[in-house]
């Protein structure tokens, strides 16, 4: 029984990584993207591709996933974070899916739609990390220090520039900062910390493929930005518990195995949607999530 | 500026969490040695578009253990078989195995389709615990891993048969066309029967594949096919993928014969009348009472459609799996419930003449060996009749596993 | 050229399918404002109606079609009413807004899943099935119900756009509500009342496509998702709030997904779309005959 919540408790925190990294976009800067899946698939490929092609150790292989995504993301931020809202979220979507079919469909070097099994367990010098336990235990550190590094980041001046930008742009401009550069830094930024989850992921389960890139995924890690709290950093993590954590309470409680999968489904479509309703802010949230006024329905312009 | 509640606490139990986990990693915790139960884990599609075949294997499955324990179970313990879904997908097969080990401590799982197999031999061979595998065929399992028994015939054994129907028998040494899915089963087939072709003689051959088993529209796939002017086509996929790509076949024209990867229901319920002259390799069926009692309670209690080889090969698995154990007491001492000593019982037994459909166990590949036939339709008035056999073919013939012919896949 | 010929007839028809989902989709994004991605649950909903009323129960044809209306406008102004309006009103933001359509496209996928299972299913029983009977003209082969579906998706938008969107009063408010709502309710337009219209209208326009795909091909609970993804894209280069836009866009589509495989292998079709797409998100933002976009100051 502990070594299945040391695996759910691992998920949890890959998961919530991978989920405060999107809420830096969503929450803290105001950027609406929705390709955050792709970095997390870009870092799993490169960790799972580098150690079983080319032997290569666990860190060296993470450190190259985040240079991939790190440029990725800063291909796409130059490119589309010049639009409007819904274009860019329009455009974050077409490179979402851009992405994937990348991933299935360069056969010679991702496997294609087989994916990568064989992944090792994670090597770091001579040490290999085999038990659930001591992969939690590194899986929780690397958390806390990204945790560390975001909220440093959060409350320097450069976070508060992100702020400033989510609620207002114009006036960000008007004195002085270079909006461009802050969107694409922390677009780079975020991608940089998916792609940690994914190398993570990939070394846990030990197995990748790229049908978990997509936009069920990446609408898997709003829910938990949503329900944790937009604009907090512990948020994310208690929407990873929550979000996974039913769904394998409602293991125990005897369910035809046939119907987990569509169970799971309905719980975080209701789940949104409850926290639409009843709770916008998430369950840590301070500011609201609010980004046009009440009324009338804003326009597709 | 600063707010005063202490925002340190995420920090303070990451580490709490940390520690625990490396204190936790380095004891050891004890494994009992009496045995009230046998547990086995097993993982199939129970939702997704392969549950209708993980419904095959798992009924069967469970009306094999029924039947065991009714009777005592092996010596005295029942069996009790753990399901876990795998939803049709890779990951989740992983994730389903690495947890049957972990928590439930299963020496053994039954498992069943490709890719999640391939996923999950590594984990196999790593943890030393037995995969049973009852319904997939790619040939890549063909040596893929020393912790892999196989109950379900290799795909390379069916359309080595197939293929040597249809040019001795029917001819068709013309063009051929190669339709699949590209998944490690389908590309699998392709690749198999590309190197069969050219023995004999055939020169000419295209390929394409559609994405998944999800894909409805094969009309380009097929456009661009005949525009090759093929003879023959081989199509080779999971099943209602099949039946549709054949069904547009017939409607864009075509009317030669064709090969397909497997039949059976999942095929002709799709396509109808354009199974016809349609021609594929399978797993022959006995008729003994053994069968017919195992038809009986799948059709009427379990309430399956139809009864297949899938069914077939998870209730003989599970009967394997018992004189396995039974084997392993009797021969290896009081440790006999490992993986390593499964493994060793199912491959010294060998001789599985007991199971409904009796079979040999071959050390070499760890596979058990099954008599294959060709298989076609007829139509009557515009109906479709069941499927009947049109040639048979005996084990030595045309081996389970053919690994000779085969190079191993990346 | 004969291979180019019928992969664009193809391509024709893909399109009529692509298309027939996305005009409801477009009017409800014009309307309302919302992306309504739960339509494609709706759309799925509607084949699975049918089939249970006409395969399982035996109901006649035409009535079961006319169940399946009833369910969907049903299901496509209950989401408007329960979800998107009182969401809205309380000034949610665009991106939750979009989660919460995907979200009750999710609920009801599920649902479906459950219910009926996750194979693909046919309104026909199986041992009758015959391949459909077809028409040659030229060097394009193409089966009846195909041409049916490219007839039916070009009358549905000939009569959608040159009669109802501006011949009927219910019409004409809802384009004023498309290019300029404030102007709209000066004049008189009941914003609310329009905006119920409007899904019921777009839930009714899911059903004929469900049924003709639903015939030639099957379906399965996730065959609206896959469809909603390609219809999106459609109304986004063909720019969003215009009705002809949609129609081309869905063309377009249709025709560069199964042109693909003039030259390339099937697994790449899904990529060449995509790329496709970004290309024009890129290049035009605005799409065919869209409205101008803001840009974002820098």
């Amino acid at each position: 029984m502990v070594d299945y919540l040391i695996t759910v408790l691992t998920f949890v925190f890959i998961f919530g990584l991978a989920a405060m990294s999107f809420d830096l976009l969503l929450g803290y800067a105001g950027i609406i993207s929705l390709a955050q899946a792709s970095f997390v698939g870009l870092g799993a490929y490169s960790s799972a591709l580098l150690t079983t092609r080319l032997g290569w150790d666990f860190i060296p292989a993470m450190l190259a996933g985040i240079v991939v995504a790190t440029a990725f993301g800063a291909i796409i931020a130059v490119a589309l974070l010049r639009l409007a809202g819904d274009y860019m979220m329009v455009g974050s979507l077409g490179f979402l899916f851009t992405i994937q079919a990348m991933l299935i469909g360069w056969e010679d070097v991702t496997r294609g739609t087989v994916g990568v099994p064989g992944i090792p367990f994670a090597r770091i010098g001579g040490l290999v990390i085999r038990s659930p336990a001591a992969y939690l235990a590194m899986v929780v550190l690397i958390c806390a220090v990204f945790y560390v590094v975001a909220r440093r980041l959060v409350r320097s001046p450069y976070g508060r520039n992100l702020q400033a930008m989510r609620d207002d742009e114009i006036a960000t401009v008007a004195v002085g900062k270079n909006l461009l550069g802050i969107k694409v830094s922390v677009f780079v930024v975020a991608a940089g910390m998916a792609a940690v989850s994914g190398s993570l992921y990939a070394h846990f389960v030990r197995f990748v493929d790229p049908y978990h890139y997509s936009l069920h995924d990446t609408f898997l890690l709003f829910c938990m930005v949503c329900l944790g709290g937009m604009a907090t950093l512990t948020g994310p993590y208690l929407g990873a518990l929550v979000l996974l954590g039913i769904p394998e309470a409602a293991r125990f409680l005897g369910l035809p195995t046939g119907i987990m999968g569509h169970i799971q489904d309905i719980i975080y479509g209701t789940a949104l949607i409850l926290v639409a309703f009843l709770r916008p802010e998430g369950l840590l949230g301070k500011s609201p999530a609010r980004t046009s006024t009440g009324g009338e329905p804003d326009h597709a312009r | 500026m600063r707010d005063s509640r202490f925002e340190g606490w995420p920090a303070v139990a990451a580490c709490l969490v940390a520690v625990f986990g490396l204190l936790y990693g380095c004891t050891e915790t004890p494994t009992g040695k009496k045995y009230t139960e046998y547990k086995l884990g097993a993982t199939h599609p129970r939702s997704g578009d392969q549950a209708s075949v993980g419904d095959q294997q798992v009924f069967a499955i469970e009306v094999a253990v029924e039947e065991i324990n009714a009777k005592g179970g092996v010596d005295g313990v029942p069996l009790k078989v753990i399901v876990e879904d795998n939803q049709g997908k890779p990951t989740m097969a992983v994730t389903a195995l690495q947890k049957l080990i972990t928590v439930d401590k299963v020496p053994l799982s039954f498992t069943s389709y490709s890719t999640a197999q391939l996923a999950q031999v590594p984990i196999a061979d790593q943890n030393e615990v037995v995969m049973v595998n009852v319904g997939a065929s790619s040939t890549e399992l063909i040596n893929a891993g020393k912790y892999i028994v196989h109950v379900q015939p290799n795909s390379a054994s069916y359309l080595r048969i197939s293929t040597n129907y249809m040019l001795t028998d029917l001819k068709r040494t013309g063009r051929w066309a190669i339709l699949y899915v590209n998944e490690a089963m389908g590309r699998s087939f392709n690749l198999y029967v590309k190197t069969l072709l050219p023995k004999y003689g055939v020169k000419d051959i295209f390929e394409d594949n559609w994405e998944n088993s999800a894909v409805t529209d094969y009309r380009s796939i097929i456009a661009k096919a005949l525009a090759f002017k093929p003879d023959t086509f081989f199509i080779g996929g999971f099943g209602n993928d099949m039946g549709l790509c054949l069904k547009q076949l017939r409607e864009a024209g075509f009317k030669g014969p064709v090969m397909l990867s497997w039949g059976g229901g999942t095929v002709s319920e799709p396509a109808g009348l354009a199974v016809v002259d349609t021609y594929y390799g399978e797993q022959v069926i006995p008729d003994n009472d053994r069968i017919k009692a195992l038809s009986d309670k799948l059709l009427n209690v379990k309430k399956l459609p139809f009864v297949g080889t899938q069914s077939i090969n998870s209730y003989d698995a599970v009967y394997m799996v018992a004189e396995a154990i039974k084997y392993a007491k009797d021969h290896y001492g009081p440790d006999y419930f490992t993986g390593p000593n499964l493994r060793k019982a199912l491959v010294e037994k060998k001789d599985y003449a007991t199971l409904s459909t009796p079979g040999v166990m071959d050390p070499a590949t760890q596979y058990l060996s099954r008599q294959l036939a060709v298989k076609s339709w007829d139509a009557e008035g515009g109906k479709l009749k069941p499927p009947k056999t049109i040639k048979v073919y005996t084990p030595t013939e045309f081996d389970a596993a053919p690994a000779g012919d085969l190079q191993k896949k990346s | 050229m004969d291979l180019f010929l019928q992969l664009l007839a193809d391509g024709l028809v893909r399109g009529s399918n692509i298309v027939l989902l996305a005009l409801g989709f477009s009017l409800a994004l014009g309307v309302s404002g919302v992306f309504h991605f739960a339509h494609g649950a709706i759309y799925t909903l509607a084949a699975y109606i049918v089939y249970q009323c006409y395969t399982r129960m035996g109901v006649s044809l035409p009535l079961s079609v006319i169940v399946a209306f009833a369910v969907c406008i049903l299901v496509g102004t209950g989401v408007n009413q329960f979800l998107y309006k009182p969401l809205t009103a309380r000034g949610t933001g665009r991106l939750l807004l979009v989660l919460v359509s995907l979200g009750a496209l999710m609920i009801i996928q599920a649902l479906i899943s459950i219910i009926w299972g996750t194979n693909v299913l046919h309104f026909q029983p199986s041992e009758a099935v015959a391949p459909s009977a077809h028409i040659v003209l030229g060097p394009v082969v193409m089966t009846h119900v195909r041409l049916a579906t490219l007839l039916i998706c070009l009358g549905t938008f000939a009569l959608f756009h040159y009669y109802f969107l501006r011949r009927t009063r219910y019409g004409v408010a809802m384009r004023a509500l498309i290019s300029d709502p404030t102007m709209a309710r000066v004049v008189g337009v009941n914003q609310s009342w329009i905006i119920t219209l409007t899904y019921v209208t777009a839930s009714a326009l899911a059903v004929p496509g469900a049924l003709l795909i639903g015939w030639e091909e099957g379906f399965m609970p996730g065959s609206g998702f896959s469809l909603i993804l390609y219809s999106f894209q459609a109304i986004v280069i063909g720019g969003l709030g215009s009705i002809p836009g949609t129609f081309a866009g869905g063309m377009l589509m249709g025709i560069v997904a199964s042109l693909a495989h003039w030259k390339l292998g099937g697994q790449w079709e899904t990529a060449v779309i995509f790329l496709v797409f970004l290309v024009f998100i890129i290049a035009r933002p605005t799409g065919f005959f869209g409205y101008k976009v803001g840009k974002a100051e820098l």
